[in-house]
């Protein structure tokens, strides 16, 4: 596929950060599907600088099949791991420090997901939730699904 | 809830007190003056903490909260005598028995008589890494033919539930249990292992549970015994604690508990006590905390926001 997402979704992303500064967010654009129905999204974080962990959970189309999830968190930084699975249509994202550490103020990328869907409807993020590294919640919100 | 027992950490704790000033003692075992008192031996109520909060120079590992109760050889258990001719006891606790040879008595119910006999008796059988369950047969220290085993992994969390009824006359009791523990990564709650037990006789009609003894009571030889979180009441189902659920200051598995079980791990490290966490940070079951838990509890907040779970488990 040759869709030029994350630089994209970047310069979108960069107005909510500066708008809504030092909340958490998660970000996912999603390219437009292609004529055999293939789509991609990236999804990317929003972190106030003080955030270790965060979740999230994306509902795909009902009809998604072929759900790739290999790319789900292959960009996020060193010490940053997780768990990205499929339930059904539903993906399920939660990242964290493997020492605790703060992902950076500012937006930083997760990876991408791939599937096949014949309907029009946009992806949809909620139960978005983030942790700083003292241990407390922090506030956490999904942007509006961008569409590329 | 009519009674509960011990959780080995000071209630002033769970008040909001200062968790630096929190020890781990037994000052809510011994209620109800069971024969010998509270403490029978020198158990060690501590943290993983060397140096800890317990003050004491071991590390005792713990299911829930800052605090567990261990024993480094037999004849160290706690005693609570609050029940009072029981004829119904439900009890709920946590047990990681590391024995190699032997049965090592982790629990005991007891009739209150002369002499006094158990009328309920769980071993862990070191060799056959085994729960045993006995009952006893009318005859003080005596037991039935019947014994069911559950197996179980040598030096591992279990949760261990009973429910014993006294039935009608004095030969007609049942005691059910339920077994489940060493999940691991497996991000599901599972399903305990079960069995039953019947015909359990008491040796005069009226006859119940008076007291119970918990930790290493007696039999088996290997590296001690930890148990934490008892529980007990006449009535209604207890249930088993959310594992995974490491900052104990909610219902739920989240983000949350993946950064306070890395806070505990590091606090076990660094030997800050104040620094554990209140819930259920040992994920995976084996008695320790550490970078294995941070994925386990990963693999259970994920799995809770794919299946619509709490902590793993159908709310």
């Amino acid at each position: 596929m040759k869709f030029k997402l994350i630089s994209a979704l970047m310069l979108a992303a960069s107005g909510f950060a500066s708008a809504a500064a030092m909340e958490n967010a998660v970000h996912v654009a999603e390219a437009k599907a292609s004529r055999g129905g293939a789509r991609l999204a990236s999804i990317d974080f929003e972190s106030d600088g003080q955030t270790s962990a965060f979740q999230m959970r994306i509902l795909l189309p009902a009809d998604a099949k072929k759900i790739n999830l290999a790319n789900c968190l292959t960009d996020l930084p060193k010490s940053f791991t997780g768990v990205c699975k499929a339930y059904g249509n539903k993906v399920a994202v939660t990242v964290y420090s493997s020492n605790n550490s703060a992902l950076p103020a500012g937006l930083a990328s997760v990876g991408k997901i791939s599937f096949v869907s014949r309907e029009a409807g946009s992806l949809v993020v909620d139960k978005v939730s983030a942790t700083h590294r003292d241990g407390s919640s922090a506030k956490a919100r999904a942007e509006k699904v961008a569409e590329l | 809830m009519i009674r509960k027992s011990q959780l080995f950490l000071a209630v002033a704790a769970f008040a909001g007190m200062n968790v630096a000033m929190a020890a781990c003692n037994t000052s809510q075992w011994g209620q109800g003056s069971p024969p010998s008192g509270a403490v029978v031996g020198t158990p060690i109520a501590g943290d993983p903490v060397a140096t800890g909060t317990g003050g004491d120079n071991t590390e005792i590992a713990r299911y829930s909260g800052k605090c567990g109760l261990g024993a480094s050889a037999a004849g160290q258990y706690v005693q609570d005598g609050l029940p009072s001719a029981e004829d119904g006891y439900i009890s709920r606790f946590y047990v990681k028995p590391n024995i190699t040879t032997g049965e090592a008595v982790v629990f005991q119910a007891m009739v209150d008589a002369a002499p006094d006999y158990p009328l309920i008796r769980i071993t862990y059988d070191g060799a056959a890494q085994q729960f045993k369950f006995y009952g006893s047969n009318g005859t003080p220290g005596s037991i039935l033919g019947t014994v069911p085993a559950i197996a179980g992994k040598r030096d591992r969390w279990y949760a261990i539930e009973t429910n014993y009824n006294r039935g009608a006359g004095t030969n007609t009791g049942t005691l059910s249990i339920s077994v489940l523990g060493n999940r691991n990564l497996a991000p599901e709650a599972g399903t305990p292992a079960t069995a039953n037990l019947s015909g359990i006789t008491i040796n005069t009609a009226g006859q119940g549970v008076d007291f119970v003894q918990f930790g290493w009571i007696s039999g088996g030889t290997g590296a001690g015994v930890t148990v934490d979180a008892f529980e007990s009441r006449r009535s209604t189902a207890i249930g088993r604690l959310q594992r995974g659920n490491a900052n104990g200051s909610d219902a739920v598995c989240n983000t949350d508990d993946i950064v306070a079980a890395a806070l505990d791990a590091n606090a076990i490290l660094g030997g800050d006590p104040a620094g554990l966490a209140n819930g259920q940070p040992d994920c995976t079951e084996d008695g320790q905390v550490n970078a294995n838990d941070l994925v386990c509890i990963a693999l259970i907040a994920n799995y809770d926001l794919g299946e619509d779970t709490v902590c793993g488990a159908t709310p």
